[in-house]
């Protein structure tokens, strides 16, 4: 389990601090969100998979190659910033989102690997 | 910025411009239901001119405001609006309501029940005919689109 940093204005200096200054960003102001981490193996890319009742529906209908159509979790991607050095990609989905892509019924538009292997960040 | 997600900027930009003209001009030569159509389209157009750049090929709903918000908690969107983060989620924060009430004043795309919760008893923003009336203040939203200092991202 990760543990939190406190101060979203430091610049986070390696990248489990960097999970945890992204999901204390995110975090703040939300009655209610746990958020998961996808460790990026090569430790450049921050995952967070954050979940709350409060975030609408994120699965959109995506039109396939063979014509027919899929529901997908679209992921965010962003570049670093100089008081964040390190690319990130957020999925904000509700609960039954969460089930439903842990399940294999719905699935994400980049291959994140297993997301059993998901781990809950604690924030403050 | 791939061509799709810059068309749905560039003409959320021009709904907005075509909104600021219609208020600065000296006869109402649209009404203000009209008017907050072309606020509600530049609203959504900008937010799906984020999501395009996220999934080209999605079919995104008409109230695209909350989910837009929510994930522009960023370090780089904050440092290309020149803030640090908490100022941004701060921005983020107080400008949501304010996004919701555009939303929900064109009925057939606000989210009836969910963004109405937070109007005030007594406002009418779904159906704004309030000018002239004591109190009545327009809307005044600076929308700014700079090519010049784009967010940098990832790979899409």
């Amino acid at each position: 389990m990760s543990h939190p940093s406190t101060d979203l204005e430091s610049v986070p200096k390696n990248y489990g601090s960097a999970v945890n200054v992204l999901a204390a960003a995110h975090a703040e102001g939300l009655s209610s969100v746990e958020i998961f981490h996808i460790h990026d193996p090569q430790e450049k890319v921050v995952r967070l998979i954050e979940v709350s009742s409060e975030f609408p529906e994120s699965s959109v209908q995506r039109n396939t190659q063979s014509n027919g159509t899929e529901y997908i979790v679209p992921v965010f991607p962003m570049g670093p910033a100089h008081d964040f050095p390190f690319r990130s990609e957020v999925v904000q989905i509700t609960q039954d989102e969460w089930v439903r892509l842990r399940n294999g019924e719905l699935k994400l538009n980049k291959d994140w690997g297993d997301l059993k292997s998901a781990v809950k960040v604690e924030h403050a | 910025m791939p061509s799709k997600p810059r068309a749905y900027a560039e003409q959320a930009l021009a709904d907005f411009r075509a909104y600021i003209a219609s208020g600065e001009a000296d006869e109402n030569f649209i009404g203000e239901h009209h008017r907050l159509q072309l606020l509600q389209m530049a609203l959504e157009k900008l937010a799906k001119a984020f999501f395009y750049h996220a999934e080209p090929d999605a079919r995104y709903p008409h109230n695209v405001a909350l989910s837009a918000i929510n994930r522009l908690r960023s370090h780089a969107i904050a440092e290309a609006m020149g803030l640090k983060l908490r100022s941004l989620i701060w921005t983020l924060d107080s400008a949501k309501p304010v996004f919701l009430q555009i939303e929900a004043a064109s009925p057939s795309v606000g989210l009836d029940g969910a963004s109405m919760q937070i109007l005030s008893p007594t406002s009418s923003t779904r159906f704004p005919s309030n000018r002239g009336r004591p109190g009545y203040r327009p809307i005044r939203i600076h929308l700014k689109l700079d090519y010049g200092q784009q967010v940098r991202s990832g790979p899409v």
